[in-house]
């Protein structure tokens, strides 16, 4: 997967947990700019992205990101080590 | 905050908050959006009594807020990424929180420490303890006998102990490291009137106190650290007289490194007190921050589920006002 793809596949994915078609995301966007990104629905979020592709964060890496264009990174460093 | 700009206390609390965690203001802020005044009141009396327990410790109010961001980072979230990904509880013997936490005594002061400021900052506990002061505790009548099992940082009993109606106040602990810090507690705030506090096994019924029964018991907390909860309520309603009242608040959804028993919902806690025996005559459930109820259920996050039940019986001799 591309990092569009990636990147992509987190916004569809963080749309469902915070139930909110408009959110859109870059790899600037932090969690502060989406309403109820909050821990919880972070932690919801991540084992989500694990789910769809079969990947497993670490419990540090769950926080590492802080950003989207962080947490794409750390997606494509999980998927080429699978 | 518009909520808390006549709270003296919980803005000076909230403000050192921020002043050591900067990234915490949003959650704060969502958490005290629309917090209704009578539990703002509530709360801010909290903070008042943390502001004054944070200063007697030796690590002082940062030291604290420290612990609650460790609470929040730390403990919870380990625990939330386990529950997330099997919908379980991590740990379901007490044996093994024993080892892992209740035998941690550095660990557990951090973790009662990071309490100490959920009760404020958590809408879930902020209201359950509201429902506590303005639901169970005025409906304890004058010499009132009442028992708190698990008293633990001892703010529960704190405003049990300003009730000067009541006749007797217990609280029952497990653990000796637990009384001596709820005692510690006490007298750090001031409380001067008589408040008995044992260690007892709620399931060793010959090494309990029966010298009078009680009319109201208080379990906030506790069954969701238990292997069998229901067993824990039957005991405790022993020690109830015939009308009198069992208040329990146990968490729903809500994973923690001690937690073992998961009640997944309001009606499963309702379900639980009911087969202890005792009737069920007032429940609510509070979602945590920024949540409503309505969601919390539907994403199975954490709700304080709030029961008051009554033990069956003619209530002739319990001291308790309508």
């Amino acid at each position: 997967m591309d990092r569009d793809a990636i990147r992509a596949m987190v916004q569809d994915i963080l749309r469902d947990i915070v139930e909110d078609d408009s959110v859109v995301i870059t790899d600037a966007t932090v969690a502060e700019d989406v309403v109820d990104w909050d821990s919880t629905n972070h932690v919801r979020m991540m084992v989500a992205i694990e789910e769809a592709l079969n990947i497993r964060f670490e419990t540090d890496e769950i926080t590492r990101p802080e950003s989207v264009g962080e947490l794409v990174d750390l997606i494509q460093v999980k998927l080429a080590s699978r | 905050m518009d909520a808390i700009k006549d709270s003296p206390h919980l803005n000076d609390l909230i403000a050192r908050v921020i002043a050591r965690w900067p990234d915490h203001a949003g959650y704060v802020a969502k958490s005290f959006d629309g917090r209704e005044a009578a539990v703002v009141a509530v709360s801010d009396e909290l903070a008042r009594i943390v502001l004054v327990l944070g200063a007697g410790m030796a690590e002082g109010m940062d030291g604290l807020i420290d612990d609650y961001r460790f609470l929040c980072e730390s403990i919870v979230l380990p625990e939330e990424l386990h529950f997330r990904r099997h919908g379980t509880y991590r740990l379901t013997r007490f044996a093994d929180a024993e080892r892992e936490c209740y035998a941690n005594a550095p660990f557990m002061n951090r973790y009662m420490n990071g309490l100490l400021v959920s009760n404020i900052l958590w809408s879930n506990h902020a209201h359950a303890f509201e429902a506590y002061v303005n639901g169970y505790l005025p409906k304890l009548a004058e010499g009132a006998a009442h028992l708190e099992i698990g008293p633990g940082h001892g703010l529960f009993l704190y405003f049990a102990a300003r009730q000067s109606r009541l006749g007797r106040i217990d609280g029952w602990d497990v653990s000796p490291t637990s009384i001596a810090n709820t005692r510690a507690a006490l007298a750090t705030l001031g409380v001067e009137r008589p408040v008995s506090l044992e260690l007892v096994n709620l399931f060793d019924a010959a090494g309990a106190p029966t010298a009078g029964d009680f009319d109201g018991i208080v379990m906030s907390e506790i069954l969701e650290h238990l292997e069998d909860p229901v067993a824990a309520m039957v005991a405790a309603s022993r020690h109830l007289k015939p009308g009198g009242h069992l208040w329990v608040n146990v968490p729903a959804n809500s994973p923690a490194p001690d937690h073992i028993f998961l009640v997944d919902g309001l009606d499963h806690a309702v379900e639980l007190v009911e087969r202890a025996g005792l009737e069920v005559a007032e429940k609510a459930a509070f979602p945590m921050s920024g949540v409503s109820l309505e969601k919390a259920i539907k994403r199975k996050l954490a709700v304080s589920c709030v029961v008051l039940a009554r033990k069956p019986g003619h209530p002739s001799g319990a001291r308790l006002r309508e």
